[in-house]
């Protein structure tokens, strides 16, 4: 479904990734790990086109998408769930989902997405009348999931949901990424440094380490294996 | 497709209903009420279309007063040198105000916070020098006198600051309703969006640089048909429309009042009209006052007049 293949890229002249390559296949669940500064951002921020590669290419659905503009990418189904979390802050819930649909005219559609969303968080719907910004932490990750889903991704890529949550919120977040991509289908692209999370939840992972691609394998597979287990699960 | 259903449209309307209803006495307050009045609400006008930029789509413009001037002048060049209808020039005032609202929101897409804000203010002047230097058209800093007024319609004479009066009304509800309906639109709140995160409204597809021209395109369009109908109104006009004290005054407006509110920098347009009025003989601390104003609008009350207001309203309900 999406490739990526051989992106450099850089701030200015600090090179941020070296030649990253992975694949993402229709219906699984990928991870990104590794540690601050590894370049999992950097990936998902060449993959929407936030930043222009320096080499490389993406490929969506066979088509290249380098070079596109982000709400161009953005409505071909590849829907970006910012690190920070990308809420309309001074807007309400109920706003900033209607935003998240922004691209769609499905109506239908659209409704059941909210009703799936909402069953899926209650305390969004609950909360519907009030200003995002005033949500709590947890409360603010869902909401950015959700807003995420009114999209109608083909493909979500989520950066870092586990930030500046509560373990027990983490562990929530990560079963509820579980169930969306069971129940709908959507494919799914995590950047996280909560390795262990990620790994139980997905299918396949990529471990990045300073701008490289370093290992690859089945969740399970990096759960055991000793380099990561040292590195990034502390045991 | 822009997401204003029947009950949003009537709620709102019942607000103009009532403003309509307390602002047509007005003339009978004397010619004087009246004069004030009419120029409270063409910068009301002017104040809220800037709050679509500033206000809504965050957007920070110092140079709101020359898209007044393009109109004002437009308008008046055309009635004096082809002889078009103030009704129609002022129209067409308002496009050319938009136009040139095109020509600065273009090339200024990419930039935001203190370097857009400095684009705008190099426009505004720009503008302004233009009218003085353009002397074979605009006449320079000499201004244009003998404007015509608005053409009579049967008995009625808009040289009379009655009858003047009640175009300048129906103007101003009209505009600031559509204004009002658009921030309640699929526009507005994708505007909102933008002013909110660029990047998070660019990820959910929004054209970010798209609205933003649209932005442009409204607020100027507004400010321009103001200005047509303060040259048919004052029948004289002069660079000192577009200056960047003209652009700050208007700024002011909308700040003072509340932005982000659209109702704000009406009310904002009122106070500040009455100060200046009450303020005519120290007339040369004016900006003085303005920015001590703003300074203490934004310390203690970030939401204006407006919030201010509000906030009344909810201890008296209590």
């Amino acid at each position: 479904m999406l490739e990526v293949k051989d992106i450099s890229a850089a701030y200015g002249k600090a090179i941020a990734l070296k030649d990253i390559s992975l694949y993402v296949g229709e219906g699984e669940i990928i991870s990104l790990i590794g540690a601050n500064g590894a370049g999992k951002t950097t990936t998902l921020r060449v993959i929407t086109g936030m930043l222009k590669p320096l080499r490389g290419d993406v490929v969506f659905q066979g088509k290249s998408i380098v070079g596109m503009e982000p709400y161009q990418i953005a409505s071909l189904g590849i829907i970006h769930v910012p690190e920070g979390r990308g809420l309309f802050p001074d807007m309400t819930v109920r706003e900033n989902l209607e935003m998240g649909a922004f691209m769609r005219t499905d109506r239908d559609e659209i409704r059941r997405d909210l009703e799936f969303v909402y069953s899926l968080f209650p305390v969004l719907k609950e909360r519907e009348k009030q200003l995002a910004g005033t949500l709590s932490g947890g409360e603010q990750q869902m909401l950015a999931i959700g807003k995420g889903l009114m999209g109608g991704p083909k493909l979500l890529l989520l950066d870092e949901p586990s930030l500046g949550l509560a373990p027990l919120l983490v562990d929530r977040i990560f079963e509820t990424i579980g169930q969306i991509n069971k129940e709908k289908g959507v494919t799914i692209l995590i950047a996280e440094q909560n390795a262990y999370m990620a790994l139980s939840i997905s299918h396949r992972a990529y471990v990045i380490e300073n701008g490289v691609t370093v290992m690859e394998g089945t969740g399970k597979e990096l759960l055991g294996n000793e380099h990561v287990r040292k590195a990034y699960l502390g045991i | 497709m822009l997401g204003i259903t029947k009950d949003i449209v009537l709620r709102i309307a019942k607000y103009y209903l009532v403003a309509l209803i307390l602002l047509i006495p007005i003339p009978l307050a004397g010619d004087y009420i009246t004069h004030v009045t009419i120029l409270v609400m063409l910068y009301a006008v002017t104040a809220a279309s800037l709050d679509i930029l500033v206000g809504y789509t965050g957007r920070l413009s110092l140079g709101h007063a020359a898209f007044f001037a393009v109109g004002a002048y437009t308008s008046t060049l055309l009635a004096m040198n082809w002889g078009v209808s103030p009704w129609v020039g002022i129209f067409l005032g308002g496009l050319m105000a938009s136009v040139f609202g095109l020509i600065l929101g273009v090339p200024s897409l990419k930039l935001r916070g203190p370097y857009l804000a400095i684009s705008t203010l190099g426009f505004g002047i720009i503008v302004w020098l233009m009218l003085i230097n353009l002397d074979w058209l605009t006449r320079g800093p000499l201004g244009i006198p003998g404007i015509p007024p608005l053409p009579g319609i049967g008995p009625i004479d808009f040289r009379s600051k009655v009858a003047f009066y009640y175009v300048a009304l129906a103007f101003t509800l009209i505009s600031i309703f559509l204004l009002h309906l658009l921030t309640k639109s699929r526009i507005g709140k994708i505007l909102m969006s933008i002013r909110e995160d660029e990047d998070a409204a660019l990820s959910v597809g929004v054209d970010v640089p798209l609205f933003k021209v649209y932005a442009f395109l409204i607020a100027t369009f507004f400010a321009g048909i103001s200005g047509g109908l303060y040259a048919h109104y004052l029948r004289y006009i002069s660079p000192e429309i577009s200056t960047l004290g003209e652009s700050i005054y208007i700024l002011s407006m909308t700040i003072i009042g509340g932005f982000g509110t659209l109702i704000g920098p009406v009310m904002g347009a009122a106070v500040l009209s009455l100060l200046q009025e009450l303020l005519r003989s120290y007339l040369e601390y004016r900006y003085l006052i303005y920015g001590m104003l703003i300074i203490l609008v934004m310390k203690f009350f970030p939401s204006g007049i407006y919030g201010i207001v509000q906030f009344i309203l909810r201890k008296v309900r209590e």
